[in-house]
Order: C-alpha cells, then structure tokens, then sequence
C-alpha cells in the first residue's frame, strides 16, 4: 500500500519541530551576510544525503537499514549502527532536555524542569506504545492536519516588524564561502539531519515515493529561509546575533489587534512542541529497531520504559543551558560522521549487492 | 405415545397452543402451532384451498400436501422446534408424514416508520425496526444490486438469535472480511442479544473509549457504508444496522450531507470538526488561561475574567468540575424520564445553570458560558456513540490543563491524536477518511 503522504509528512514534522529553536542563531553566527548561502548550502548537503540514502535503501526492496548491514557483515554493520544508536540517544537528550528549558522559558516559569522532561517522554512513549509505527504514521497526517495551520499564521504574522533593506548585500562582498570554515554552520546542519535517518527504518509495508520525500524537503525550504531571515530582516544581523532565539523573541513582539491573545508565540512554541513530540517518539522508535533487530528482541512494553528511564536519568544529569549547549557542539562530529557515513556506506553495500545479484543472474 | 401427543402434552399449558383436525374429503389432518405466532384463521384459509380444491378436481390430495410446506420428521423434539421457529406444523393422519407450513404470521413488529434517534433532512426518513427481514427488505430496496451478500449466522446454545452479515464483495476490504468472518463462525455458541456481547463475540478491548461500530436506524447510512468497503450487522430485535467497523470521518460525515450542494456539505463537516475541537478543548482552554497561563492572554480579558472570579472562593479546576458534574448529571437524568417530566428537570437545570450559581457567587459568568458552549458542540458530531467519547475525552484535557496549562491542553490533544492514530477495529486503523482500508502488518 503506497503510504507516500504519511512517510512524507512524518518526515516534514520531524524537522519542522527542529528548525525554530536553534537553527536561526547558528546560521546568522556562521556568516555577516547572505544567510541565503549556508542555508542553501546546508539545504543541498541535505538533499544529497537523502538522495544517497535512498538510493542505497532502493538496492533492497522493503528491507530496513538494520536488517540489510546485518546480513552483509556483522562487523562491518556495528561500524555504521552504533554511532547512529549513540547519535540517536544523544539527540534524544539533547532534545529532551532543549524543549523542556525553552518552554520552561516561555510559559511555565514555575513548574519544576524534571516534570517538563518527563511529560516530553511519557507522551512520545505513549505515542510509540500505543500505535508502534503504523500509528506515528497516521498520527503524523492528523497532526500536520491539526497544527500546520498555527504555525504557517504565525510564519505568517512575524513578517509585521521586517524592514526589507536588511536583506542585502545579496552576495557578500569577499570569499563568499567563508562560513564554511566556521564551526557554527556545521552545527546548524542538525536541522537538516534529525529525521533523515529514519527511512531506512520504515517497515516495508510502508511504501512511499522518493519524489514524497524530496517535495517534502523542499516545503521545508521557506521554514529554513524564514526562520533565520525574519530575525534579521527586523533586528538587523548585529542585533540578532545577541539574542538566544531569535525567531522566538521576533513572534513574541509581533502585535494582532483582533485576536484575544497577547502572545502569539503560544500558538507557535505549542505547534512546535506537538512536533517536538512526534521527533522524538520517532526516535525512539529508530532505537527500539536497532536494539530489537540488532541486539536482542525485547517487548516494546519493557523496551520503550527502559529508554524513557534511561534518558530520563541521562537528562537529569545535565545541570543548565550551558551543559546542554556543550553537548550539542561535542554532538557535531558524531553528526556529521553519521550523515555522511550511514548513506555512503549503504550506497557502496546496495551498489555491491545488486553487481553479485547481476552477476549471479548472467551466471545462471 | 405417539409423537403429537407428546407434542401436546409439552404444550399443555400454554395459552396459545391450538391443535386443530381438518377433515378433507375423506383424510384427516392434524395442525399444531403457536397462535401468537401465527395468525391462525389466514393460514388456516391459505392451506385449507389447494386441499379443497385437489380433492375437486380429484388429485391425489396427499401429494399437495406434501407441496405445502417443508417435510419433517414425526419426531416430538423436531415439532416442537418448528412450533418454537413460528411454523405451523401439519400432520397427516392416516400415513403419519408431517410438513412444516410457513403460515402467516403475527405482526411483532412496529411498521416501518420515522427514525427515533436520527435525523435525516433530505434523504429518505423510513428506518429499520425490530424485523429482521423487513429490515434486510430495506436494505435491499435502497441497494438493488446483485452484488450484495447476505450471510445469516445462528448464535446461541439455548436461546437463538439470528445475525446477518451484509456486505458488497468488490468494494469491502479482504482483510476486514477475513477477521469479521473468522470472529462469527469462531464463537456462534455465545448468545447475542445486546452490544456488549457482540463486542465480545468480535473480540473489542473492553477498555477502549473510542466506538468499533457505528448504528444507524436509516438504510441509506448503512447502504453509504456497504458502499465504503464496510460490513453491515443486523441482529434479531436490534432496530438498527450495526455499521463495522467506525472510522474517524463518522464523526464528521453522514449520508445526509450528499444531499446539500457540495460547498455546504463540507462546510457542514467542517462545523462540525470545529465543534469536536471546542468541545475537547474550551473547558481545558478556560482553566488553563485562568489558572496557569493568565499571560497569554490579552490584558484587557484576563483583567475581566479575574474581576468576574474575583468572588469565586477555590480554583478554576474545581469550578468547572462542580460545573461539569451537574450538566452531566442533567443529561443523564433527561434520558429516562417520561416526556411530561423532562421539561421540569430541563427547567430547574436552566435555573440553577442560569442566574443562580452566578449570583451566588459559586462559579464566575465566563464559566457558564463556556460549559453552555462546549455542550453544544458536543452535540454537533455525527452518531451518538461519539459523543460519548469527546465528553469523557475533555476530562483529560481539562486535569493536564490544570496541572500544566496550556502545555498541558496540548499534551493531552497530543495524546487523544495518537490514541486515535494508534487504534485498529479487525484489522482497519480507525484514522483513515471515507473507505475503510485495512493493513494486515503490525
């Protein structure tokens, strides 16, 4: 059964839920001018990515990335899944721990920040508990149904302050590549990277188009844009690069007359926490397929609690922003190792694999 | 003793037991049956004129006897079933051989009539009754096609009842089939008599809150859903189709719609999507704005709501509990009551509601106002079943929203949707719009 739609907006909520927090202030970091450039940059290092990932999972027909490394070579598997265990559980953290602080911030000063933390893994638990991933699946249309809408009024709305004069220069005047020498855009590339990983681990009943997937990165493209440009369109580059979440504070000052609501930024800090949510549910379904078809086949009904509690207790360890923003930078190499290696290597193995399959058939 | 006569004296102390000879020519025969089963003097005319007029026209009158009915045994515990069944059984004297007669029965049934429980605005309005033929006769006429499968299964050991499985073979989803098929012929030693032990024969979670199955008393709904790639239901002395399994557009569309111009039509389903968001979310949406996040909203509001509470002695959470339970408690109380004292209770709801505990200071005006609204919208879902759930469903979201705001009223949104992403009725996800499409995986 073709499931393009669902496939293609889980993967559209899983990165709408990263971009807005982090992504604006590493990017305007990383140059003085055109932003256009590394967010393009990052944005065809991530259709590169995708395209080799897929093109490497289209050598196995319906088989998933844990199940296909396993059969090749034991050895060789671990090489590509255990970073990308370690980077899945980290983000998980890291993730965890992010939106808990950044709505702490916003809306409940008062609650205690474990209790934050834990709501963002009892629901997400609850949410792969209940549905595994046919449910996430579904659940991701109904949730794209439900608060798409909040977050493309307030993308919308932040346009109010904006003065277009910020927008240029368009080209920057010397050694126009010179962001890619700082550190900042290779932490920004996290935005592109969170949910990529998770077509490899898509069940075979879950076929979907490449053509989903790429018209869904590419409705990611304005979301990318938008979060960096607004801030600075209405601060200017200087003052944008002052603040800790420069897309936030911009939608907190935008001003509606008509709506009884001061703070709009509610409207979009929940869309992005419902799809916050739905990343990380799917990320800890991606571990439970990992430790359930690699290691050892366990329940997800004790899987799925051992996880929780693990990062549970991983998050608590984690003192204050600063310790999760260290974290974050170490997570880079990892990062980068796991997006380029994952897709390369299942490149070479699917391109090795269908040369022995023609060779056997000439054979015969 | 002979087989009738024991027939007769298990029958002998019921009322309505008519044993009754009739002499043609020169046979005799012996008629047994239930008279409040069968209309005797009818069925009596209808048997008695081919055996007149064979022994006229000097047929063999045994033979058309034989024609009358079905042959049976002459056994006592044969008779006695088919006097149970409602037939008339028929017993020639001489040689001993029995038929059993399909007389004319007594009425037991209302006549197709308007819907009790729904409403149709532009369709048709005749509705299913307690008949299960006449409602298969319904059904049929709304869906003349030769594709329609009718499957009657008998359930129960000691008392029977009849279930009939309706369904269109191209258009219903295999898997769906398969899984409903299995279910009915596994258990057809349970009795079926109300909805729970259907749910049971079917094999539903006792502790789901969403409903596996739709009823609908107007055949064009269940024709609609044959339609979809649906399986219809009819139980004996049900006076609805039991529509499997229920999807989540039932909460939104009905066959109705079809019947307005397309433009309001799905401003009707959108109303009506709008109405389940309201229902499940405005009376978390007052607490948590009251007693959480007062900063969202606009200072000139959250100014009016606080004066309005400003004699409200506990918390929102309570207030709109002590709220809720006394409307809950009016709806409850309005079903059983006979028609000329419901508007008693809808009055003295409507003055306690009212002014009353506003003027008492025991809940503030903005409360009122709310619970007046979510109940509408509660109202505004297609299928009563549904409606169950959304009321129990903003009790959820109303605990979350005190304890956490809105972030709360959001978790709590998140987790209904996944619960409603993660539930599957025989195979078919319930997420899923107009056609029912199962997926054997998971």
């Amino acid at each position: 059964m073709n499931k393009s739609l669902q496939v293609s907006t889980t993967y559209i909520l899983t990165h709408l839920g990263l971009i807005f927090f982090l992504y604006p202030i590493d990017v305007i970091d990383s140059t003085n001018e055109a932003h256009w450039m590394p967010v393009m940059l990052g944005f065809l290092f991530h259709i590169l990515i995708i395209a080799v990932y897929m093109k490497g999972l289209s050598y196995f027909k319906g088989q998933n990335i844990v199940s296909i490394l396993l059969k090749k070579s034991k050895w060789l598997a671990w090489i590509v899944l255990l970073p990308a265990l370690l980077y899945l559980l980290w983000i998980m953290v890291l993730a965890v721990r992010a939106f808990s602080e950044v709505l702490s911030i916003a809306i409940l000063s008062n609650t205690p920040l474990w209790i934050l933390m834990m709501l963002f893994l009892i629901v997400p638990g609850f949410m792969i508990l209940h549905g595994q991933i046919g449910g996430l699946l579904r659940l991701s249309v109904l949730l794209s149904f439900l608060f798409v809408t909040p977050v493309i009024f307030v993308m919308a709305t932040s346009f109010q302050n904006i003065d277009w004069h910020y927008l240029f220069p368009l080209w920057p005047g010397d050694k126009p590549l010179r962001f890619v020498t700082h550190f900042s855009f290779y932490k920004s590339l996290f935005a592109y990277t969170g949910g990529f990983l998770l077509l490899g681990f898509l069940p075979s009943y879950a076929e979907y188009k490449p053509k989903a997937i790429y018209w869904g990165s590419l409705l990611l493209l304005p979301a990318y844009l938008i979060s960096v440009y607004i801030p600075v369109l209405t601060l200017g580059e200087e003052t944008a690069r002052q603040l800790q979440f420069p897309y936030l504070f911009i939608v907190d000052t935008v001003e509606i007359n008509w709506l009884m609501f001061d703070r709009i930024n509610v409207f979009l800090l929940l869309g992005l926490v419902a799809f916050g949510m739905f990343f990380i549910s799917v990320t800890i379904w991606q571990i439970q397929c990992v430790i359930r078809l690699g290691m050892k086949d366990i329940q997800p009904n004790y899987l799925v609690p051992g996880i929780i509690a693990l990062i549970f207790a991983v998050c608590l360890f984690i003192p204050d922003w600063q310790t999760t923003d260290q974290l974050f930078q170490k997570n880079t190499a990892l990062r980068l190792y796991v997006a380029i290696v994952t897709p390369v290597f299942l490149l070479i193995v699917g391109w090795l694999h269908a040369k022995k399959s023609t060779y056997g058939l000439k054979k015969t | 003793m002979s087989a009738i006569e024991e027939v007769n004296s298990h029958f002998s102390t019921f009322p309505d037991f008519v044993c009754q000879k009739l002499q043609i020519a020169s046979e005799s025969f012996t008629f047994v049956g239930l008279k409040s089963l069968i209309n005797f003097p009818q069925t009596m005319y209808m048997v008695r004129d081919p055996l007149l007029t064979a022994t006229i026209n000097n047929l063999m009158v045994i033979d058309v006897f034989a024609g009358l009915g079905q042959p049976i045994s002459v056994q006592s515990e044969t008779i006695i079933a088919e006097i149970m069944d409602g037939m008339l059984v028929a017993i020639h004297d001489a040689s001993g051989m029995g038929v059993s007669i399909y007389p004319v029965p007594q009425p037991n049934s209302r006549t197709i009539s308007l819907p009790t429980m729904e409403n149709s605005i532009g369709g048709a309005t005749s509705s299913f009754n307690e008949n299960l033929e006449s409602n298969i006769t319904l059904l049929r006429s709304h869906l003349n096609c030769p594709e329609l499968q009718v499957k009657a299964y008998n359930f129960g050991g000691n008392v029977k009842s009849r279930v009939i499985l309706c369904y269109m073979e191209e258009t219903i989803d295999p898997i769906l089939l398969d899984n409903l098929t299995q279910k009915l012929e596994s258990n057809q030693d349970l009795e079926i008599a109300t909805m729970k032990e259907l749910s049971l024969i079917l094999d539903f979670s006792r502790y789901s809150f969403v409903t596996h199955y739709m009823t609908y008393e107007l055949p064009q709904n269940a024709v609609r859903a044959i339609k979809n790639g649906k399986a219809v239901l009819f139980i004996e002395r049900m006076p609805f189709a039991i529509v499997l399994p229920s999807i989540f557009s039932d909460l939104f569309m009905s066959e109705d719609d079809m019947n307005h111009p397309p433009i309001y039509a799905w401003l009707l389903r959108s109303l009506r999507f709008i109405g389940t968001l309201t229902t499940l979310i405005l009376p978390g949406l007052y607490v948590a704005l009251v007693s959480v996040n007062p900063d969202v909203l606009r200072f000139e509001l959250a100014h009016s709501i606080a004066r309005s509470r400003l004699d409200v002695p506990y918390p929102a959470i309570i207030e709109a509990l002590l709220l809720l339970c006394i409307l809950e408690l009016i709806m409850e109380a309005i079903i059983r009551l006979p028609n000329s004292i419901g508007p008693t209770i809808t009055m003295v709801g409507g003055i306690v509601l009212g002014q009353a505990v506003v003027e008492a200071k025991l809940v503030s005006n903005l409360l009122i106002i709310i619970l007046a609204a979510t109940t509408i919208a509660n109202a505004a879902v297609v299928g009563f079943q549904n409606t169950y759930a959304l009321r129990l469903f903003k009790y959820l979201l109303l605990f979350l929203s005190a304890f956490l705001g809105v972030l709360g009223l959001l978790s709590g949104l998140l987790i209904l949707c996944a619960y409603v992403a993660g539930i599957r009725t025989l195979g078919v996800p319930y997420l899923q719009l107009i056609r029912a499409k199962g997926d054997s995986y998971e």
